[in-house]
């Protein structure tokens, strides 16, 4: 049985330390070189040189934070001029003062309009299915009361009634639209369904 | 000999510690760069998405700070002159809500040939004070249709709007013109012009006013908007004001005074209505 050489017994008895001594020069070289590359990526390219789309422009990620600033600067400044504005409207009080006293109104008029906006939309080319002959209105109760009478030759005036009370509640003007009762009689002209409704105007804002 | 090889041997080792060190530095640096990236990525994120909205707002508040800057020194005066005189005078509010109601009835007659007519007018003889303004009383029986009369108390309903924007319900004029913002920022003056128009002048061809003030809008959005600016009350601007604005321009009745329907009683195609003349 021969020996093995010294060379190949060496680095086991030295242990860890003559590898470090043949990594140390290449791995202190290619840390220094790392860590400067590194560092130069790092300050070359910064976030901010890089462009980004905002709302179909192209623009740099500075230029987004500064451009921000100015518009909401801009903003701030349009709203201190609108309310230097409003305050100068002082100079025309008569003004104010219709304005004032038109908020206070109750819409009629606008509401009748829409009320029979809405009752022509139900006639057809042969018959006009809705009469109101009983209207009365009265600003201190802020209501307006419809009487009439819903008539259909084909027995479908309980759903032309409640077609039609669930277009006075869509009405903007009306706060509420008072639940008619649904009697079907027999008429001449057809079956027909009276109703009393009454309308409500919201409290003035 | 043998201390020199020692100390080469423990720069090696110390190199090799320095080149580590220099290792777990650069990959700090590379965690930190890319830290930075992530955060500004969500900060533009942030500022993309709110930048847009920002720009529309800013050319929405300017459109509107120039038009009303421009309405303060050209048309407010103007306005407030009309506005004492016929809209809410100081003297009796009687001959010109007369003039109103007299004229309103007649386009109504014309119209619905002969089948409207104004009854009687009566006004009490005494002023109520309500401290910021004055009432007085009165009554009108008119005989027509529930048309007719929705039609003349609609009119009724626009007394005190000069323009345009007056007969807009709450909102809609900011909902008008943030919509165009969006779409065509340039569109914006002929916008602001619109709601700063006579509501009259308005009133006697609203097709073509409306037309012209939309021309710079999209062709997709110009039936939205035509759509809110009839549903924000300018439908029944075209009801009741259309069809008697030509002859309320021939005989010099506009604006319409304040008057304000107190109550309101119908017996056949007897009307009776209730009336409030207000004054300062």
């Amino acid at each position: 049985m021969t020996s093995l050489p010294e060379a190949a017994v060496a680095p086991t008895k030295a242990g860890f330390l003559p590898v470090l001594e043949r990594l140390g020069l290449p791995t202190f070289l290619f840390g220094i070189v790392f860590l400067l590359l590194t560092t130069g990526v790092t300050f070359l390219l910064t976030p901010d040189r890089f462009p980004v789309h905002v709302g179909g422009k192209v623009i740099r990620l500075a230029d987004l934070a500064a451009e921000e600033q100015r518009l909401q600067d801009e903003l701030d400044q349009l709203n201190q001029n609108r309310e230097e504005l409003v305050k100068s409207q002082d100079n025309a009080p008569i003004l104010s003062q219709v304005y004032a006293r038109r908020a206070e109104m109750l819409p009629i008029g606008t509401t009748l309009l829409s009320v029979e906006s809405l009752r022509s939309s139900f006639r057809t080319t042969t018959i006009d299915p809705i009469a109101i002959p009983g209207v009365t209105f009265d600003s201190v109760t802020r209501s307006l009361v419809l009487r009439g009478r819903v008539t259909d030759p084909t027995g479908g005036s309980n759903h032309i009634l409640a077609s039609f009370v669930d277009g006075l509640r869509t009405l903007t003007t009306v706060s509420t639209v008072s639940e008619p009762e649904y009697i079907q009689e027999q008429t001449p002209e057809g079956m027909s369904t009276p109703f009393t409704i009454t309308i409500r105007f919201a409290d003035a804002t | 000999m043998l201390r020199n090889a020692l100390r080469h041997r423990h720069c090696l080792v110390s190199l090799f510690f320095v080149g580590v060190l220099s290792i777990i530095l650069a990959c700090g640096v590379i965690a930190s760069h890319v830290r930075t990236f992530s955060v500004k990525r969500d900060t533009a994120v942030l500022i993309g998405t709110s930048l847009p909205e920002l720009r529309t707002s800013v050319a929405l508040l300017r459109s509107t700070v120039e038009a009303e800057t421009l309405f303060a020194r050209q048309a407010r005066s103007a306005r407030e002159e009309q506005a004492a005189a016929y809209i809410f005078p100081s003297g009796s509010p009687v001959p010109r809500a007369v003039l109103t109601l007299e004229q309103l009835s007649l386009a109504l007659r014309d119209s619905t040939n002969g089948q409207f007519s104004l009854g009687s007018l009566t006004f009490s003889s005494k002023t109520e004070n309500k401290g910021t303004h004055k009432i007085l009383d009165g009554t009108a029986v008119m005989r027509g249709s529930f048309q007719d009369v929705a039609r003349l108390l609609g009119v009724l309903s626009i007394g005190g709007d000069m323009m345009v924007r007056d007969a807009l319900a709450p909102g809609v004029e900011e909902q008008f013109l943030r919509a165009i913002g969006t779409d065509q920022p340039l569109a914006l003056r002929a916008a602001q012009d619109f709601l700063y128009l006579d509501l009259l002048e308005y009133a006697l061809s609203p097709d073509l006013v409306e037309q012209g003030a939309l021309s710079g809008v999209s062709d997709a959005l110009r039936p939205t908007l035509r759509q809110m600016l009839l549903q924000g009350g300018l439908a029944e601007v075209r009801t009741a004001l259309g069809p008697v604005a030509e002859r309320l321009k021939e005989r010099n009745v506009w604006p319409i005074p304040l008057i304000q329907v107190t109550s309101l009683s119908r017996e056949g195609s007897e009307f009776r209505v209730g009336l409030g003349l207000l004054s300062r």
